[in-house]
């Protein structure tokens, strides 16, 4: 049949199929006004649903429509209890198609297995109950692999529909519900020296976005804002208290080694263009705007500089989640199949991490300790006479802000130290001082 | 660095220029 010639037939199917939902409302109506003795108000409601139905629907239905629409099921008229609830559910039904079918806002959940509850149906108690059902055992039999896999998490035509059965299904589910939040909260803690690595979340969020689950513009705007609130904290902090705030940050780091070795340095030799690449090199991230606040850097070239570097970081990590959307699809499957494990696997991963830097920076600072000298001890070695090569390896920046040193001490670059104390010799006591 | 140079006797301040500074003892003004 020509598609010009089917038209009609279409139209008059659509018709039809109007007509007979039409039909059911009026079928509804009419057992329940058979059921039940209506109120007069009631039956004023139910006159007027069935004056918009005729409206609506035209002629009378013919007799062989009516069968087809009670499908040979003659009802018994009696009177029922449940019949004013069911005139209720005829209303409530009557809402649900028109946003279901003409609006399409609305999800119906038509399979109890394969449709899950509306998610901003569900309380907020409610949503981590879903982790321990979850965790309780595989999905439904040997339907693991398609239940579990994140594409079930994809957005349908309305938009709402979502299935999880892991934990970590849970957590991918708490990342599209609060994922911004969640992005602000992780970089905020991370920039302000917290062990919480955000680039990892990025990524992730990256990829979600890859499948429109998520606003790359909105992750974007997150890390920027979450980034510049912390580094114009540290960076006020930087201008009022100047390099001493660089040792609470030392303190703080789990990279101390990083931290103290030549941050300082590459800031002085790259200013703040160094803010555009800071946050890609290890302790720099954080130590760079106290850095800026307190070698006097204006407060607009600093917010220029940070904001750009933000969304250069946070931009690399969410466009490689893009690009490996794939890759990381798998490695969430993977996770996912291991059910409630797979959280414990990834706390186990981030309380290695975290305990192997804190044991790097446990013996850092161990032999750091056991290494130097203490002011008493060098000013009594002064006060006897001997006479060690005391050596100022700080930054120009660092000397202008304090334009003082220990006296007979040697200013030198630290990338210069080894050959400016060419005439020294080796068994000399050499005494190496910064900030 | 220098310890790979071969100086035997290297050692940090403890607190750097402000803990020497704290503890009151005398410094120079660079120019």
């Amino acid at each position: 049949m020509a598609e010009d010639e089917g038209r009609p037939l279409v139209a008059a199917q659509e018709l039809h199929g109007r007509g007979d939902v039409l039909l059911q409302i009026g079928r509804h109506q009419q057992a329940i006004l058979l059921r039940v003795r209506p109120s007069r108000r009631r039956a004023r409601q139910l006159g007027r649903l069935r004056i918009a139905a005729v409206m609506l629907i035209g002629p009378p239905p013919s007799a062989q429509q009516i069968e087809r629409t009670v499908d040979g099921d003659a009802m018994k008229p009696r009177a029922e209890v449940r019949a004013f609830l069911e005139m209720a559910e005829l209303l409530v039904r009557a809402e649900e198609s028109l946003l279901h079918h003409v609006v399409g806002i609305m999800f119906i959940s038509s399979h109890a297995i394969g449709h899950s509850k509306h998610r901003f149906g569900m309380t907020l108690d409610q949503l981590p109950e879903r982790i321990g059902i979850a965790g309780s055992g595989p999905a439904y039999h040997g339907e693991v692999g398609r239940h579990l896999h994140r594409r079930n998490l994809r957005l349908d035509g309305r938009g709402l529909v979502s299935q999880y059965h892991s934990p970590v299904h849970s957590l991918v589910h708490y990342v599209l519900v609060y994922g911004v939040s969640l992005i602000f909260i992780n970089v905020l803690l991370e920039q302000l020296g917290a062990p919480v690595p955000a680039v990892p979340a990025l990524i992730v969020a990256g990829a979600l976005s890859r499948d429109g689950k998520m606003s790359s513009t909105n992750i974007l705007l997150a890390a920027i804002a979450a980034s510049l609130i912390a580094d114009y904290m540290w960076f006020l902090l930087g201008r009022r208290y100047g390099y001493r705030i660089l040792r609470t940050l030392c303190r703080i780091s789990l990279s101390p080694d990083s931290c103290v070795r030549d941050t300082e340095a590459r800031f002085e030799r790259w200013g703040l263009k160094s803010l555009l690449i800071a946050k890609f090199i290890p302790g720099f991230s954080t130590v760079a705007p106290p850095l800026a606040g307190a070698s006097g850097r204006s407060t607009l070239a600093f917010v220029a500089y940070d904001g750009i570097g933000a969304l250069i970081w946070a931009g690399a990590a969410v466009a490689a989640g893009r690009a490996f959307h794939r890759a990381i699809d798998r490695v969430l499957a993977a996770l996912e199949n291991l059910g409630g494990w797979a959280l414990v696997v990834i706390g186990c991963l981030l309380a290695v991490l975290i305990a192997v830097k804190w044991a790097q920076r446990i013996h850092f600072l161990k032999q750091l300790r056991l290494a130097r000298i203490e002011p008493h001890e060098l000013k009594a070695m002064f006060d006897r006479g001997e006479v060690p090569v005391v050596v100022d390896v700080r930054t120009p920046g660092a000397r202008k802000h304090n334009p003082r040193a220990i006296p007979n001490a040697i200013l030198v670059h630290m990338d210069d130290v080894a050959t400016q104390l060419g005439d020294v010799a080796p068994h000399t006591e050499v005494v190496l001082y910064c900030t | 660095m220098l310890i790979d140079k071969g100086y035997t006797k290297v050692r940090p301040l403890a607190g750097g220029l402000d803990g020497w500074l704290d503890a009151g003892y005398p410094a120079d003004v660079i120019a």
